[in-house]
């Protein structure tokens, strides 16, 4: 015989149906109002109050929570090789790279012209570059990409604080020495227009002081545009030469000559003489447009 | 048996603010209730009541805080029972046990077990587990719905119906073996006379 839901449900009251005497009810009655009076009145106003400020607590938790990422991939967009936000960038750059795959590029771009301009070693700057340049090959070599690539690419390079030029051959770097306040001497025979007046160093009295070599056997014609290596000599009445001593140049061969194509080998007397009383000589100008100029 | 949760509503208020009149209200309202809860668990009259006064000074020292209907305050007094039983429960099994001649006689509603409970019922009810004890009452006796009861036991509804279900299948079964047992002894000692 199996029982019903009706049936077991009468059995469960009758044996579990219990109340409370009352008595009891009365003495617990009692009791619970003789422990109120003696709890410290605290006023719901306060409860409530406390309930708002901690959903305006929570709130704020919540909203801080959801910002700070976003704060801080925002403050690593600006950062570069070496700082401590730079590894949040190359997570974010990642993600961004899949709707804007010329994201690494310009990124690596804008990180060589900071760290230029910021005063990072020169050999930092040319591996962002190097970067840069993987970076654009990567994504097909556009042309906007890499033109704007090779221009902060010349910027870097023309600038004085730049030492290195991986990218350029030794003879397209410009010599700072041409670009210095004294001695700059042109391959001409003249000097250039922020060189003071010769006579400061050397008197004029002193004949020659920037003669260029004439000898026939130094000529190697090689067709090619004048160098700005000059190639100075002693002056004619064996006066000492205005250069540093050639030994320590690295420029110049231990025996004071230089190797071929040379400025010199170029020149004739005539021209080395129109060159030193020429003194503004625009040869740095077509110089500088036609070799560096990019 | 269990009163309507929307009558407590307008308790509630009251009882925030501890007043005396509001807490002999919700007493007078749930305590009834209360007290088959808590005895379904420990099958003691005492002991049952001592875990409702309990639950009620407990509410009376956190009541400023309290959020929530009439519903929540029901639910958060059987709350406060149930954890009062399961803690005389524990506190039962740390006992050592008392040799049988030193108790005292038992009394119709006084100390130790109540000798008025169903002995059948009683051993098909130790088969269940606490869980499926309490919502066999709370279903039964107190005549809560099932989210009443995963409300009061902090669970889902469907783990309530489930528990439910499979406990109903589980008395049935062993209080209708004991019938079908009864009845035959019957009809065997009917057969002899």
């Amino acid at each position: 015989m199996k029982m019903d839901d009706r049936q077991l449900t009468t059995r469960l009251r009758s044996a579990y149906g219990v109340d409370m005497d009352d008595a009891a009810q009365r003495d617990q009655i009692a009791t619970i109002a003789s422990v109120l009076t003696t709890l410290p009145p605290e006023s719901p106003v306060a409860s409530t109050m406390l309930e708002r400020w901690r959903t305006k607590i929570v709130a704020l938790i919540a909203a801080v929570s959801l910002a700070s990422p976003v704060a801080v991939a925002v403050a690593a967009e600006g950062t570069v090789p070496g700082d401590v936000l730079y590894p949040v960038k190359q997570v974010t750059e990642d993600f961004r790279s899949v709707f804007d795959p010329t994201i690494s590029a310009r990124h690596r771009i804008q990180e060589a012209e900071q760290m230029h301009e910021s005063g990072h070693p020169s050999t930092e700057v040319d591996a962002v570059l190097t970067d840069a340049d993987n970076a654009i090959d990567d994504i097909g070599d556009p042309v906007e990409l890499r033109s704007q690539w090779a221009e902060t690419r010349d910027r870097i390079m023309m600038s004085d604080e730049h030492e290195n030029t991986p990218y350029t051959t030794s003879d397209d770097v410009p010599d700072s020495r041409y670009e210095s306040e004294h001695d700059v001497v042109q391959p001409s025979g003249g000097l250039s227009d922020n060189a003071t007046q010769p006579t400061d160093r050397y008197p004029m009295d002193d004949p020659a002081p920037h003669e260029f070599s004439t000898d026939e056997s130094s000529h190697t014609d090689t067709g090619t545009e004048h160098d700005p290596t000059p190639t100075p000599v002693a002056p004619v009445d064996g006066g000492a030469a205005p250069q540093e001593d050639p030994a320590s140049d690295p420029d110049w061969n231990q025996d004071g000559t230089t190797g071929s194509n040379t400025e010199s080998d170029n020149m004739s007397p005539e021209s080395s003489h129109d060159a030193t009383t020429d003194q503004s000589s625009d040869w740095t100008t077509d110089r500088t447009d036609h070799d560096w100029g990019n | 048996m269990a009163p309507d949760p929307s009558e407590l509503d307008h308790l509630v208020d009251g009882i925030r603010e501890r007043s005396e009149k509001a807490f002999s209200d919700l007493h007078r309202a749930v305590a009834n209730g209360l007290m088959a809860h808590a005895f379904g668990m420990l099958r003691d009259r005492q002991a049952a009541e001592d875990a409702v006064q309990q639950a009620f000074l407990e509410l009376a020292k956190t009541a400023p805080s309290f959020r929530g209907d009439g519903r929540a305050l029901r639910s958060w007094l059987y709350r406060a029972v149930r954890f009062n039983c399961l803690d005389e429960v524990r506190r039962r099994k740390r006992r050592p046990e008392v040799p049988t001649e030193t108790l005292p006689e038992y009394e119709a509603h006084g100390t130790g077990i109540d000798m008025n409970l169903d002995p059948d019922l009683e051993d098909a009810l130790r088969e269940l587990t606490e869980l499926q004890r309490n919502i066999i009452i709370l279903k039964h006796v107190l005549e809560f719905t099932g989210d009443e009861i995963a409300d009061i036991l902090n669970t889902n509804r469907a783990a309530v119906y489930a528990s439910a279900a499979r406990a109903e299948r589980k008395l049935k079964k062993l209080l209708g073996r004991v019938r079908s047992h009864d009845h035959a002894a019957s009809v065997w000692v009917e057969g002899r006379l």
